[in-house]
């Protein structure tokens, strides 16, 4: 996170010398369209003398009793940073009130964004693709004339206009010359972004529509952990967490939804007693604790006192890529909502390899879906420390219940798994999505699955998929596991898929 | 780059000749019947076509080809506009544009490219010239000329008793012939014909005399050693696909290789006359080439390299198994190989990392040196890989060592990015227009400083400001020497996987 800051910083920098400029405007003409009139802030603002002024992005009500609550909006002073997740806070909209409010706190550090930065402008949305922005446009909250501002794809340091008029997303490149002003046309130049939303606000002046609203923030980030407190601790009080609805069972257990401190929504797994040992999950735990990534579902704490142990995690309400997919059969998700499926899985595996962790039963049962088409990758690293009978899960005559079908070959044979074992398993997880979550190797037994890969038979190219997207495939089952590509590699492949330009392919001289 | 003069005589050019052809036998003036108008060609000529100029263009405009009325050239493309032609001056060797109406129609021949090669062609030489050639007499000694009176027409020349006779080989219908009675594709298939069986002519054909002094490309290699023997070589399984044909594996003398097949004709004999020059090339850091087979076109047979191109390996191993020093010494190694083409003013035109292979004991060689030139005959413009080309070299077609340099930090950029394919999600328009405006990529995640700042060097607009490999190889190696190389020379590829923080049972 430091690093982060210091390049925000540094970015930033051209920004606020205009902003001062605008600050010592003589005569301020009042606009009701202006998000950020510029004497407000300063006569609220006590001495700055202690610590870092910030906004909110999102509303966060308190999890725990040291919790600060806040809505998307007020501005906040940040008195204590040295933890990554959580810092210490102090609201700076509510001197007024009375002394039951809580005045001060821990926030999550990635719900809010320094004061006066371009972060902190609702209709800055950062580095989102040009597929993302209209994603967002086209929630229904939005209505014509929503727009946002990104950072553009392909020219760092560019940014695009995206605008919802009436159902269609239009996209225009925000110029720049080269003393630092923006524009759309030469005609109409500014100094600041700012100055830029404020004048299409009051006008269209060539552009679809004139900007009303900016697009809703409605993907609300992840806090780090259940709270302040059990950021650093693993092990937490049965007692605070209530089962409130099974969503599942499985093999070695089941999945509740629950709550935790009688605030927070959490995914709970119970597992059957016997089906670990303990002191093994507990040091699996640490390391799963300590991997962070957008898509990967957050393990917040884990029970382990008494049985049944319980895993607790981030609650994604959608339940499992696996069913998600077999509800919609086809009718409302398509290619390009089953490839941005592939490739914000890649993305979670990508960093995983990273970090030189394996996950070792890759597959859609084990990726979550949650609100707005996020999808996220599960239970990395449990299969490990699951005692298993290899017999009865590899040589089983029944089909339910054989991982036998997503493991790599060398792995079933040598019980040692890999970075490249699950590649294989996503290449196999690239069938079930673009099948609708049907089962591979459909009518074989996991002793014919084990026979046919032994001569090189692979699942064939299904009736509606691309060759383009078989090919991936293909690669992730190479008989020989370190020709199978990166997960970086599958990633920018599958980020890439509609963009490849096909005038010129980077035709591979050699295929071995 | 100098431009290195091409080994084929392509019916090198003849001053006029104007004495009187010889006596000839009464018995065989029937040969000399004067030929009906010609059937007239399509006036689009296909690349390979030779034809012959009808006017002049003694002053030519930048970038058209100056010829004289009577010069034979080669056409290499048609371009965008109907009227004009890319083509090859045979006697000055220059390529160039020149209109449709300055060529001749109806003369036109859809030449195989083997017939330079041919040891009775002699190209354009008198009749006198074949006289003195076909001495001392002997039945059935014979050549092939192109005549010196009348441009464009061949001439079977035999000798029979203490006679030198001239056949006139005459255009009908697009076919050889000589009766007018037995017809032919080619001047080969007419002399393979009378070499069996004299038919109209005086005698059989049964020895040609070589052309002296005149070397064909598969001359000199056979005389150097490079023509393999087709029965030697064992063709195995597909490894990969190039533009002209598939590249196999297989063996040769029991030495593993690769083997390239080029099946197009034309491509296949400048790919000859480039592989001429390819004998002569051998560096540690270039792929080795082995010989060639003149058999259905070509075969291009080099060494097999095992771990295939540097894009997949590097797409495929990852960070986890590819250190930063590593990455350094794949960029020194196919640096070192640029500077050995740069040293012998050899331009590649098509540097990638999808055209580096990887061997065993991970030195980078560069391969496809010497066949993008021939490559580029055959094509238009738009095949061009724009990603990798210098912006020089896109607009006006000036390749040379800067416009390598160019893709050499093209490749960098590959290297360091794990086998990104470079400026992601722009399209080639957008590409063209971002660099014209001068933007360059940025630099790859985990990308050392001083790689960047090479990146850039080597992406200057101006040509001339560009490092040669030496500088970079220069650079490079102190890049190596900061980092600390481990193995100099190279190393093994780490067997299994990395580390996993948590270990197996």
């Amino acid at each position: 996170m430091g690093s982060v800051c210091v390049r925000l910083w540094a970015y930033l920098q051209p920004f606020l010398p205009c902003w001062s400029q605008e600050a010592d405007k003589s005569v301020v003409i009042e606009n009701p369209g202006a998000f950020c009139p510029p004497e407000a802030p300063r006569s609220q603002e006590p001495e700055r003398s202690h610590g870092q002024y910030f906004v909110a992005l999102f509303d966060y009500q308190a999890r725990t009793a040291e919790d600060l609550s806040f809505r998307a909006g007020d501005k906040l002073q940040v008195l204590d940073t040295s933890h990554e997740g959580w810092w210490l806070a102090r609201h700076l909209e509510k001197k007024g009130t009375g002394l039951g409010q809580q005045l001060q706190g821990y926030i999550p550090s990635n719900y809010v964004a320094e004061d006066r930065s371009l972060q902190a402008e609702p209709w800055f949305f950062g580095a989102i693709k040009r597929a993302d922005a209209e994603k967002q446009l086209l929630y229904s909250e939005n209505q014509t004339g929503a727009f946002l501002i990104r950072e553009s794809e392909s020219q760092k340091g560019d940014f695009s206009l995206s605008v919802l008029d009436e159902g269609v997303v239009k996209h225009y490149r925000i110029r720049r010359l080269d003393e630092g002003g923006f524009f759309l046309t030469r005609r109409k130049v500014f100094s600041t972004l700012n100055e830029f939303v404020n004048y299409y606000t009051t006008t269209s002046d060539g552009l679809c529509v004139k900007l009303e609203k900016p697009c809703l923030k409605i993907q609300v980030p992840t806090p780090f952990d259940l709270s302040y407190k059990t950021a650093d601790q693993w092990e937490i009080d049965r007692n605070s967490i209530q089962l409130l609805k099974r969503l599942g069972s499985g093999q070695f257990g089941e999945v509740w939804e629950g709550l935790w401190n009688n605030t927070t929504p959490v995914a709970v797994k119970t597992l059957k007693p016997g089906s670990m040992d303990p002191n093994d999950f507990l040091r699996e735990a640490q390391i799963m604790k300590s991997l962070r990534h957008p898509k990967l579902i957050q393990l917040y704490a884990v029970c382990t006192l008494e049985d049944p142990i319980y895993i607790i995690t981030e609650l994604m309400r959608h339940g499992s890529l696996q069913e998600y997919l077999q509800n919609d059969g086809g009718s409302k998700i398509h290619l390009i909502q089953q490839v941005d499926m592939a490739a914000q899985v890649a993305s979670g595996m990508a960093y995983l390899e990273s970090q030189n962790y394996i996950h070792r039963d890759l597959a859609a049962r084990n990726v979550l879906v949650g609100e707005h088409n996020i999808y996220k990758v599960a239970d990395f690293g449990l299969a490990r420390v699951f005692k298993v009978d290899n017999e009865d899960i590899y040589e089983s005559k029944h089909e339910i219940k054989l991982p036998v079908k997503w493991t790599a070959p060398e792995a079933i044979r040598t019980n040692k798994f890999s970075i490249k074992s699950d590649v294989w398993s996503f290449g196999i997880l690239l069938y079930e999505i673009i099948t609708y979550g049907k089962m591979p190797y459909s009518g074989m037994t996991g002793a014919q699955v084990i026979q046919m890969l032994s001569q090189n038979y692979r699942l064939p190219q299904p009736s509606n998929c691309p060759q383009q997207f078989y090919s991936i495939m293909l690669e992730c089952w190479n008989v020989e596991p370190k020709q199978r590509p990166t997960f970086e590699t599958l990633h920018w492949k599958l980020e890439d898929y509609f963009e490849t330009d096909c005038s010129y392919s980077d035709t591979n001289n050699f295929i071995n | 780059m100098a431009r290195r003069s091409s080994r084929v005589s392509w019916l090198a050019f003849e001053g006029w000749e104007s004495r009187d052809l010889p006596r000839v036998s009464p018995r065989l003036f029937g040969a000399w019947h004067p030929a009906p108008a010609a059937a007239r060609m399509p006036t689009r000529w296909a690349p390979g076509t030779q034809c012959m100029t009808k006017c002049e263009n003694s002053r030519p405009k930048p970038g058209e080809l100056a010829f004289r009325k009577g010069d034979m050239v080669t056409i290499l493309e048609a371009c965008e506009d109907k009227s004009w032609y890319r083509a090859k001056h045979h006697g000055s060797g220059q390529e160039g544009l020149l209109a449709a109406a300055a060529l001749r129609h109806g003369e036109a021949l859809s030449t195989d490219p083997k017939l330079s090669l041919m040891p009775w062609f002699h190209g354009k030489i008198s009749g006198q010239e074949a006289i003195q050639q076909l001495q001392p007499p002997e039945d059935g000694l014979f050549l092939v000329r192109e005549s010196a009176r009348h441009p464009g027409d061949y001439v079977l020349c035999v000798s029979f008793g203490r006679d030198v006779i001239h056949y006139r080989v005459l255009h009908r219908d697009g076919h050889l012939t000589i009766d007018e009675a037995v017809c032919f594709c080619n001047l080969m298939d007419m002399v393979e014909h009378y070499t069996k069986d004299k038919g109209a002519i005086c005698t059989k054909l049964v020895k040609p005399r070589r052309k002296q002094g005149a070397k064909s490309a598969e001359e000199e290699l056979a005389k150097a050693g490079w023509l393999l023997d087709l029965q030697h070589l064992t063709l195995g399984a597909q490894i990969g696909e190039g533009e002209f044909g598939a590249v196999l594996q297989g063996e040769y003398l029991g030495q593993k290789v690769a083997v390239k097949n080029i099946k197009c004709d034309v491509t296949a004999q400048a790919f000859l006359d480039e592989t001429a020059v390819m004998t002569k090339l051998q560096h540690r850091n270039l792929v080795r080439l082995l010989g060639v087979i003149l058999h259905h076109g070509l075969y291009i047979v080099m060494e097999h390299v095992s771990k295939g191109n540097l894009v997949n390996f590097l797409r495929t191993r990852g960070r986890a198994l590819v250190s930063t020093s590593q990455l350094l010494q794949f960029a020194l190694h196919v640096a070192e190989g640029m500077e050995y083409l740069e040293s012998k003013k050899l331009v590649h035109r098509d540097l990638a990392a999808r055209n580096i292979l990887v061997s065993e004991d991970l030195v980078a060689k560069v391969s496809d040196f010497g066949l993008a030139k021939a490559e580029r005959k055959g094509l238009d413009s738009s095949r061009l890989p724009v990603k990798w080309t210098a912006p020089e070299a896109l607009k006006n077609g000036r390749f040379s060592s800067k416009s390598d340099v160019w893709s050499f930090g093209v490749l960098l950029w590959e290297v360091f990015s794990y086998g990104r394919a470079p400026y992601p999600k722009m399209s080639l328009k957008e590409v063209s227009e971002a660099v014209e405006k001068g933007y360059r990529m940025e630099p790859p995640d985990g990308c050392p400083g001083s790689v960047h700042t090479l990146m850039g060097s080597c992406w200057e607009a101006e040509p001339a400001r560009r490092p040669p490999f030496r500088k970079i190889v220069e650079k490079l190696g102190r890049e190596l020497r900061s980092v600390g190389v481990s193995a100099p020379a190279g190393g093994q590829e780490a067997e299994g996987s990395a580390p996993t923080r948590s270990q197996d049972p």
